[in-house]
């Protein structure tokens, strides 16, 4: 059977249903003119790709950088906004059926964790670029968006401390070519360990209390006193996160 | 919407340096096109994400295509020669990122905006489809013209290197 080259281009692009998918495959196993032809398309395609990917190698021009930091300083500001929603870091006034609700969220965003393929106990390497993420929990101040040498935007959203007294940060990861992650991560000796990741929508950024009930409910379950102010905040960093 | 938009930056970028074929101009292009996001808005029934891409690409038709003289100067043959000369000291890689960039520039707008959306920002036919206000089948027909397009101008390219 020959294959169109528009057929083996949607293969490469996984735009094909699974039948056709295994078609290809098998074609490709069969057809030394349908294997060549998807290496031909394959390499070109990672060439664009590289190509392309040049450009987050050079400086952003002045104006753009001066846009970009205007950006990031109205996001910081929507940011601020938006967290003196969130209703759950006064959770010690609340009382046993929102903790009830909030035990159960626990296990359903650990559901998501474990969806998202994520060992929710041991997860250092959980996240992709998890020792740039390791090193931003430990250095970003909350609500300063980073960009990774790859793309991803990181923000550290807030700090607190669990029961077990250990730091514990809220943090929004989007790759650039996978789902956004709403995570929470506590320091365990010198390093950051995953407790909780939930995917959230692209469209999702700076979420209202609605939107991440769920990841809010667990900071609930975890939380010991208040969330750490801007203020302690800089002075736990300086500090290294030493209880 | 800041927070997108910044989210967004490096992906515009690489959209615009797809369009543009240089970074400065791309660099002029992504600024154009956020402050043009910023000042008119996002429909209510678009995402932002998708939008974002489309008036990148607006942006470019309205403001670059004129200088499209400019682009096709830096393809004359004449100064490729100059670029292989200057180039000796460049990485196989570079040189060969150097073809890959100089066959974007031959293809048409849609086949390199497709390109682009498709295998570097990662986004569906659909999604792309979207963007360019094109049907599905269109940004089917288009991604495979523009990769083959590739192939045979990179394997031309090859060919007179190997007769040189």
């Amino acid at each position: 059977m020959d294959i169109s080259d528009e057929m083996l281009n949607a293969f490469i692009d996984g735009e094909l249903s699974s039948l056709e998918m295994s078609i290809v495959r098998d074609a490709i196993a069969t057809n030394e003119r349908v294997a060549l032809r998807v290496e031909a398309l394959a390499a070109i395609n990672s060439q664009v790709h590289a190509r392309l990917h040049q450009i987050d190698s050079i400086s952003l021009s002045p104006n753009l950088e001066n846009l970009r930091q205007q950006l990031e300083a109205s996001a910081r500001d929507e940011q601020t906004d938006n967290v003196v929603s969130f209703p759950w870091w006064h959770s010690s006034r609340l009382g046993g059926v929102w903790q009830s609700a909030a035990a159960a969220s626990v296990a359903a965003v650990f559901v998501f964790v474990i969806g998202l393929g994520i060992n929710s106990g041991s997860s250092v390497n959980a996240l992709p670029e998890w020792a740039v993420i390791n090193q931003a929990l430990s250095t970003q101040p909350s609500g300063q968006i980073m960009t990774t040498d790859s793309g991803a935007a990181f923000e550290a959203r807030l700090s607190f401390q669990n029961q077990a007294g250990e730091y514990c940060r809220q943090f929004y990861l989007k790759p650039v070519e996978s789902t956004a992650l709403q995570s929470i991560a506590c320091r365990t000796g010198d390093d950051w360990v995953l407790r909780a990741a939930m995917p959230t929508g692209d469209q999702s950024n700076f979420q209202t209390a609605s939107h991440d009930r769920a990841l809010d409910q667990v900071i609930d379950s975890m939380i010991k006193g208040d969330v750490i102010s801007p203020e302690q905040e800089k002075t736990v960093i300086q500090q290294d996160w030493k209880p | 919407m800041h927070a997108e938009l910044l989210e967004l930056l490096p992906g515009l970028r690489r959209y615009a340096y797809s369009l543009c074929g240089s970074a400065e101009d791309a660099d002029d292009l992504c600024q154009d096109a956020i402050e043009r996001i910023l000042a008119k808005g996002v429909p209510d029934d678009v995402l932002l994400a998708k939008w974002a891409f489309r008036v990148c690409r607006n942006c470019w038709i309205d403001q670059y295509r004129a200088a499209r003289t400019r682009q096709e100067a830096t393809n004359n043959p004449l100064l490729q020669e100059q670029n292989i000369s200057d180039g000796t000291r460049q990485t196989e890689n570079e040189i060969q990122l150097e073809q890959v960039n100089s066959a974007m520039q031959n293809l048409s707008e849609e086949q390199r905006s497709i390109l682009s959306l498709v295998t570097v920002q990662s986004m569906s036919y659909k999604d792309a489809a979207e963007v360019l206000e094109v049907p599905v089948g269109t940004v089917m027909s288009r991604i495979a013209r523009a990769r083959a397009n590739l192939i045979k101008y990179l394997n031309a390219q090859q060919t007179l290197a190997q007769g040189h």
